[in-house]
């Protein structure tokens, strides 16, 4: 197959496998987030207010439209993660982001790579589209349904 | 023939027969489905050309990801201003928890059915092929919301 058709079919494997993730895996996490830090607010352990939260995930949604690498997404949740006030919300945010880097992609990759086969459309592939690139995919994906979800609940259930 | 089209082929068969449960012989359109037109018909009906609906309509069509038109829904309840209208009469609420709820319970059930069984050799996980079911259906009631919505108004 001529290469601008192996590099096409590579990254339609890729978008897949990507779209496919975001809908089972990060689609209920976004939704797992936002729940549990209900919880945490309902049982008096969190202490933050509606507009905090609305804030805290608007800075989310920039942070994944203004990353140029996974390190910087890394550093800033950690950092968040070691603020007393912060660290109910963005503690879970930071270890799932450590997973994705160390578990995730890795699964991903094996994902797209079965789907493509081997040979020389598997050796192009990693060198055509590079892991940070997806967990940046992953990640803004992740806001756009931790967004969604939000503003959902904000609207219905009077707020987070 | 490929796995692939054999695993469309079972899912089409089986929304034939689902079409059915939404659409009745003897009714219009299912219950829940023709609350939320009507409700949608009474908030949407002033809107140049349905706008909301067809927006709605347009994405189900065009989308591989019943996700999208969940985070859709959901971003049009929350908005604030003249969007408000998808908190008015709980539509939005409502038309997320029919999606979340029986809907997706519907297609867990449509997931298991024998007819997707047989195919030997079948790719894809059961997770898989609930959330392709999921985006059927989805489809499905929006088209169907969407026309009684239009019927009502004309």
């Amino acid at each position: 197959m001529a290469d601008a058709l192996w590099l096409e079919a590579e990254q339609a494997a890729w978008h897949r496998v990507k779209r496919r993730i975001s809908q089972l895996r990060l689609y209920p996490l976004a939704q797992e987030v936002l729940t549990k830090g209900g919880q945490g607010r309902a049982s008096g352990k969190g202490g933050k207010t509606a507009s905090h939260t609305k804030h805290q995930v608007a800075n989310l949604m920039n942070l994944a439209l203004a990353a140029k690498n996974p390190q910087e997404i890394k550093h800033y949740l950690d950092h968040q993660a070691g603020r007393q006030d912060l660290a109910e919300f963005y503690g879970p945010l930071a270890k799932m982001f450590q997973e994705w880097q160390t578990t995730l992609a890795p699964q991903v990759e094996q994902e797209v790579l079965a789907l493509i086969g081997s040979g020389k459309s598997a050796a192009s592939t990693l060198l055509q589209l590079s892991r940070d690139r997806l967990l940046l995919d992953l990640f803004r994906e992740f806001c756009q349904h931790l967004r969604a979800h939000h503003d959902y609940l904000d609207a219905t259930q009077g707020g987070l | 023939m490929s796995n692939e089209l054999l695993v469309q082929a079972a899912i089409r068969q089986l929304l034939r027969f689902e079409q059915e449960r939404l659409y009745p012989h003897g009714m219009k359109v299912m219950p829940e489905i023709k609350a939320l037109a009507e409700n949608a018909q009474a908030i949407f009906g002033q809107e140049k050309a349905h706008t909301s609906l067809q927006k709605l309509e347009g994405l189900a069509l065009r989308t591989d990801l019943v996700t999208d038109i969940l985070d859709f829904v959901k971003r049009q309840t929350g908005k604030k201003g003249s969007s408000e209208r998808w908190q008015a009469r709980h539509f939005g609420r409502d038309l997320v928890e029919f999606l979340e709820g029986p809907l997706r319970k519907r297609a867990d059930e449509l997931a298991c059915s024998p007819v997707l069984a047989r195919i030997s050799g079948n790719s894809h996980t059961p997770e898989e092929l609930r959330l392709l079911i999921w985006l059927e259906l989805t489809r499905e009631t929006i088209s169907h919301l969407v026309a009684h919505a239009r019927f009502a108004a004309a």
